[in-house]
């Protein structure tokens, strides 16, 4: 199936090999999944026990504050791996919302059968293991932009991460990601085309 | 006289708000709520220049519970899907029963972001119990000339009353869960007393200045104190001039589901108020 394909080379790119029979061992506890756009995978208040691999489309992690504005954490396009972690890891109610931005297609991975497979193919644990330490370095750089550089270059940064998609996300998401107003992003927007 | 013996001091954190930080008490790690008061926010003081963006929260729902913004300096302009389109200027009050469900808008006014200048404010999430979470909402603003004030200590003390009783002067708000609130400016070297109700939760929240509460001196400013239910009295001592936010009001003792603008009794109840939202019963705000 090649939406296994996508997923195993995922896990490749990561210097990762896997045997045939490793690969089969992980294919078994993907539950393949289309997803409406703004379907909602994970709700807030729930505790959610699933990491999602995005095959297709693109999902939004995101909480909404006291003022109902949202805030989104990260976009999962094609290729990107997210859950609520803080709920997936304490089995406490979650924060976050994980919705569809376009119909999208996953896979849900379930933690009771994740931890089996991690205790069967260690290969997993590596894998694993990189994957969520390329998520702190990211979260840190994250949180350096917003705290220390310009909107601008922020803007910027965005466009490199999600070279594929950043055309087809709606302005007001990527403002809010960028924890700026449309208006401003519009601005920004508008100063870059200029000085092309 | 005893006085109310000091509980707990927590000092404010900060939180990006937009393009602004802003302060909170509680909710924190070390400070959950106060029953019945569940969040309170301050705003500044900021000093705005000309042609800026202060406050802009354009329209969003609420559900469940009471905010309440005490204007401290700057003005406040207050549209909701009830018709309200209010201007409450600096020592004002608006006090929103959200109650059912409304969408409101709080945003600076055209005139202050043109001319910009000094802005605080203090936002308050009132809880309301389980029987008025879907009460009809309501929206009181009152300006400064419409609150009282009482003094203490030859007039070095000033008093605005916004809702409640202090001895037989009454405020101008009617509180449907019988919150008693206040704002208290004390000048350098002056002292005050308040009373409060034993049965009650106290929260008295210090903007500004140099003070002593009962004995014991607060550290820093923007600190929420609260108090064991031991005795009625709140001695202060201010050695410079002082600000702060007198709240009082009966727990609840009910759980709280909270996420986003919502405030309600149950997950089940938070999801039907997100439903309610986006289905648009809680109405449409127009520009």
């Amino acid at each position: 199936m090649k939406e296994e394909q996508i997923i195993l080379d995922n896990i490749c790119k990561h210097n990762i090999t896997l045997t045939p029979e490793e690969k089969k061992t992980f294919t078994q506890i993907l539950q393949y999944k289309k997803v409406k756009k703004g379907e909602i995978l994970v709700n807030y208040g729930d505790i959610s026990k699933q990491q999602y691999f995005v095959i297709s489309g693109c999902l939004r992690n995101y909480t909404i504050d006291e003022y109902g504005k949202e805030h989104i954490l990260m976009f999962a396009a094609t290729d990107w791996w997210t859950s609520d972690l803080y709920s997936y890891v304490s089995g406490m109610p979650g924060e976050n919302i994980i919705d569809a931005l376009v119909d999208s297609e996953v896979f849900e991975i379930c933690k009771d059968d994740m931890e089996k497979v991690l205790e069967q193919v260690p290969k997993f644990e590596r894998f694993f293991r990189i994957l969520f330490q390329n998520s702190i370095v990211n979260n840190n750089r994250r949180i350096k932009a917003v705290m220390s550089i310009p909107a601008e270059e922020r803007y910027q940064q965005f466009i490199q991460k999600y070279p594929n998609i950043y055309k087809d996300i709606p302005l007001k998401h990527i403002a809010s990601y960028l924890g700026i107003s449309p208006e401003f992003l519009s601005k920004i927007r508008g100063k870059i085309a200029h000085s092309a | 006289m005893k006085t109310r013996t000091v509980k707990q001091v927590t000092v404010a954190t900060q939180v990006q708000m937009g393009d602004n930080y802003i302060y909170q008490p509680f909710p924190s790690q070390e400070l959950r709520n106060v029953d019945p008061f569940i969040l309170l926010h301050h705003w500044g003081p900021y000093e705005f220049p000309a042609n800026n963006n202060a406050l802009a929260l354009d329209a969003h729902p609420h559900r469940g519970f009471e905010p309440v913004t005490f204007i401290f300096d700057g003005e406040v302009w207050h549209r909701d899907t009830m018709g309200n389109n209010s201007i409450i200027k600096q020592g004002g009050v608006q006090w929103m029963t959200a109650g059912s469900g409304v969408m409101h808008s709080e945003m600076g006014t055209e005139e202050f972001h043109k001319k910009g200048g000094p802005f605080e404010i203090i936002q308050v999430w009132m809880n309301l119990p389980k029987k008025l979470k879907m009460t009809t909402p309501s929206y009181q603003g009152f300006q400064k000339d419409s609150i009282p004030v009482v003094g203490q200590d030859g007039g070095k003390v000033k008093i605005a009353l916004v809702s409640g009783k202090i001895g037989n002067v009454t405020g101008p708000v009617n509180s449907i869960t019988g919150i008693t609130s206040y704002t208290i400016y004390m000048d350098a070297n002056s002292k005050a007393t308040l009373e409060t109700d034993i049965s009650k939760n106290v929260v008295l929240y210090l903007l500004s200045g140099n003070v002593t509460v009962n004995g014991r001196k607060i550290e820093q400013e923007r600190s929420a104190i609260t108090f064991i239910d031991d005795a009625t009295a709140i001695d202060i001592e201010a050695s410079t001039s002082a600000k702060f936010l007198f709240l009082q009001g009966e727990a609840i003792k009910e759980p709280v589901a909270q996420y986003g603008p919502f405030v309600m009794n149950t997950m089940d109840e938070l999801h039907v108020a997100f439903e309610d939202f986006q289905s648009g019963k809680m109405g449409t705000l127009n520009d």
